[in-house]
């Protein structure tokens, strides 16, 4: 591969999170708080992809961590008068430990009868947060705003939450990159590959994949965390199965088993429906199937491997139209050396 | 390229956020010859049929008007009205979003005519925070008007659920003997609002109620629920059904398992074509009864009332892909003839002369509403529309109940 794209990539990062970090200062609060919900969708998507995407087990069950780690921050926050990162921790072990429990039965199934066993969440999930209801505020939902901008900071709700919610995830992300370019990832893939073969190689499936369930529902309810402190709201619809379903499939088509992927998911489950509402407000649930349909047909392995295989194309192209010197890529801009570096370049 | 970059972030630190219409030369949604108005209904979704109903009926009266000249303001004026609307598809975070893209991006002057409680309970506190109103939310639940203080940018329409299901009681205390009440409703707060009203109406008399069965909005039938109200062989049922498809399904299923109850329907699933018709409910039961307060445009007493007629030729004009007979099309219709009311009697163009209005509004004379229903925007904790009549289903239209 081109040595140069990394470095680009890396130039490109630096780029997006100084535009990340500025933007919101002047951007409208509407732009704000759709940035900041992809972030928290970004994450429980992150969080499927653990499970789903790496560790290749279908799980439905996310949108209950998702609503479990939301109601947990609105009840501890917004009722319970519980600082910010207490309620977050709440909101990340408490599905963490459901997620556990539900793994002990989970990874000894496969395929849909695993599918089946994550299925109960939601539905289960829906009726409690309406039953008990002086807990969650039943079917009309909770209104928790728990972004308080602090005086010196000068920010608005929605900028502070901005903040708030994408360091968060970053961090998140970060730590699961690190998590999956690590043992963790390589013993996944193994296990998502043939049991068998991980068996015999000394990784025991069942750990590792309850690890995954555990990490998935944690990331599930941090992501739940995150979407109440961008939009101040919580109802039983956020746990609906409706919500598991979508994840999967932005998961899927925003690349499964990547961490690009993963925002990408978010992205696509925020916009879609702004995009497709822009054709038409009334069908917009037909084109978000059509829209979903057609990144598929023409990226069959999600987004995030069709921006990889971009890459592939680029460093050529980039060597083409920017040739290197001899001896190692030359500093981005020095235009003195390029008729050095097309005179070696020629073959 | 990272002087490029440099470059780039000073250029964005440097333009600070244009906080809103305070400041700028034009006040948010209103121009000299138009008024933007903005909503966010369920157009996909569960209540899909619902939302196009009411976003037909509120298109078909401002267009109407608009046709007729445009809305003529206190300040002399005369604008046109510009409604700018977005789906929600029933979900809360995507209501909020909507909100926030109407104050923030298209800058509209009001968010009228929303639909779906838990979504509204959603943008409340946003817009209590942004300063745009959110009025005449078209649901039954009391937390839009009850607290004005707090909640001094929203405010609702009709009358409660509560409301509702008191008025449905009165139909049944008036047997004036024991009676057991067969009961199902909705799984959430809009159905426990309907049945605490018809508690509360049946306290102190001797009427017992049954049940309560519930379902979900999602369901796709209720026949085991009905099956096991049957078996209470109940003389009274009370199927506080909100979900039209649903309703016509119910009393269906208790027209197969030949059970003659006295049947109490709420008003927004008691429409003869939608529910009434297909069921065979309107042949079947020997006593029916409904509440209201507006009129039913497929009822054949309104037949010749000159404002049903003009409803239903501008919904064809205006709004033909939308069904008239959905009563939120009639609640849509309503809800923008009071909202071009309050345009008009506005003496502050900006969005606090919008509420100043609304609580000021006082009229008998909006079409759709049933004689004697009034709005009356004055009451504290109340919204503007609250008087709701029994209704009793005899030759084939409802009307109000003979004197006992």
């Amino acid at each position: 591969m081109n040595p140069r794209l990394p470095r680009l990539g890396a130039l490109g990062l630096v780029a997006a999170v100084i535009v990340l970090g500025v933007a919101p200062l002047s951007a409208t609060p509407y732009t704000n708080l759709q940035i900041a919900l992809v972030a928290s969708y970004g994450v429980a998507v992150l969080g499927l992809n653990l499970v789903s995407g790496y560790a290749g087990q279908i799980s439905l069950g996310q949108s209950a961590f998702f609503g479990l780690g939301g109601y947990a921050g609105a009840i501890a926050t917004a009722r319970g008068g519980w600082p910010a990162p207490l309620s977050f921790l709440l909101a990340c072990l408490l599905p963490a430990v459901v997620g556990l429990l539900i793994a002990i039965p989970a990874v000894r199934l496969r395929g849909h009868a695993l599918a089946i066993l994550t299925l109960a969440l939601p539905l289960i999930g829906v009726p409690l947060a309406k039953r008990y209801a002086g807990l969650t505020g039943g079917s009309e939902g909770l209104s928790a705003p728990m972004a308080q901008p602090p005086a010196w900071s000068g920010l608005d709700y929605d900028q502070w939450a901005y903040y708030v919610v994408l360091s968060v995830a970053a961090v998140l992300f970060l730590l699961a990159r690190n998590a999956l370019t690590g043992r963790l990832g390589r013993a996944l893939s193994v296990i998502r590959e043939n049991e068998v073969v991980a068996a015999s190689m000394g990784i025991s499936p069942r750990r590792y994949k309850a690890l995954a369930f555990t990490m998935a529902a944690a990331y599930g309810g941090a992501g739940g965390w995150l979407f109440v402190y961008a939009i101040g709201f919580i109802s039983p619809l956020e746990l609906d199965l409706l919500l598991s379903v979508s994840l999967l499939s932005v998961m899927i088509v925003g690349g499964m088993g990547s961490v690009l992927g993963s925002i990408l998911g978010g992205a696509l489950y925020v916009y879609i429906p702004v995009v497709a509402g822009t054709v038409s407000p009334v069908r917009t649930t037909l084109l978000y199937g059509a829209i979903l349909l057609l990144v598929l047909f023409f990226a069959p392995g999600g987004l995030a491997k069709a921006i990889h295989r971009l890459g592939h194309w680029l460093g050529p192209w980039l060597d083409r139209v920017w040739p290197r010197r001899n001896g190692g890529p030359p500093e981005p801009g020095t235009a003195a050396t390029r008729s050095e570096g097309s005179v070696s370049s020629m073959r | 390229m990272l002087a490029a970059l440099a470059a780039l972030a000073l250029t964005l630190s440097g333009c600070g956020r244009d906080q809103g219409g305070e400041g700028s030369a034009t006040t948010p949604g209103i121009s000299d010859d138009t008024v933007k108005l903005g909503i966010s209904l369920p157009l996909s979704g569960p209540v899909s049929d619902a939302g196009q109903a009411q976003l037909g009926g509120a298109k078909a009266f401002y267009e109407a008007i608009n046709a007729a000249g445009g809305v003529r303001m206190r300040d002399g004026k005369t604008r046109k009205i510009q409604l700018v609307y977005y789906d929600d598809g029933y979900e809360a975070a995507r209501s909020v979003q909507n909100y926030r893209r109407l104050a923030d991006q298209d800058r509209v002057l009001a968010h009228v005519g929303a639909l779906g409680t838990a979504q509204n309970a959603a943008v409340m506190p946003i817009a209590t925070q942004q300063g745009m109103p959110q009025i005449y939310v078209a649901s039954g639940a009391r937390l839009f008007s009850a607290d004005q203080q707090k909640n001094r940018w929203t405010i609702g329409w009709q009358p409660t659920y509560e409301t509702e299901g008191e008025t449905l009681a009165k139909a049944v205390v008036d047997l004036g003997r024991p009676v057991k009440v067969a009961v199902i409703r909705q799984n959430d707060d809009l159905g426990s609002a309907f049945l605490n009203g018809f508690t509360k109406g049946i306290q102190g008399s001797q009427v017992t109620v049954v049940g309560p069965q519930t379902y979900e909005p999602t369901d796709t039938t209720v026949d085991s629920q009905m099956t096991n109200l049957a078996a209470s062989r109940a003389e009274v049922l009370l199927s506080a059904v909100a979900v039209i498809r649903l309703q016509a399904s119910a009393l269906t299923k208790v027209r197969q398992l030949g059970w003659k109850p006295i049947v109490l329907l709420p008003a927004f699933t008691s429409g003869i074509s939608t529910v009434l018709k297909p069921s065979g409910a309107d042949a079947y039961f020997a006593q029916l009864y409904t509440t209201g307060f507006v009129k039913s445009p497929s009822d054949p007493q309104w037949s010749s009332d000159p404002a049903v007629r003009e409803f239903l030729e501008r919904m064809k004009k205006y709004s033909p892909e939308a069904d008239a007979n959905i009563p939120n099309a009639v609640w849509g219709y309503a809800t923008a003839a009071t909202m071009v009311r309050t345009l008009e009697t506005m003496t502050d163009m900006t969005r606090q002369g919008v509420m100043d209005a609304v609580r000021k509004l006082q009229a008998s004379d909006i079409p759709m509403l049933l004689p004697d229903v009034t709005v009356n925007g004055s009451r504290p904790g109340s919204s503007p529309v609250t008087a709701t009549r029994l209704l009793r289903f005899a030759d084939g239209r409802w009307g109000l109940p003979a004197p006992s």
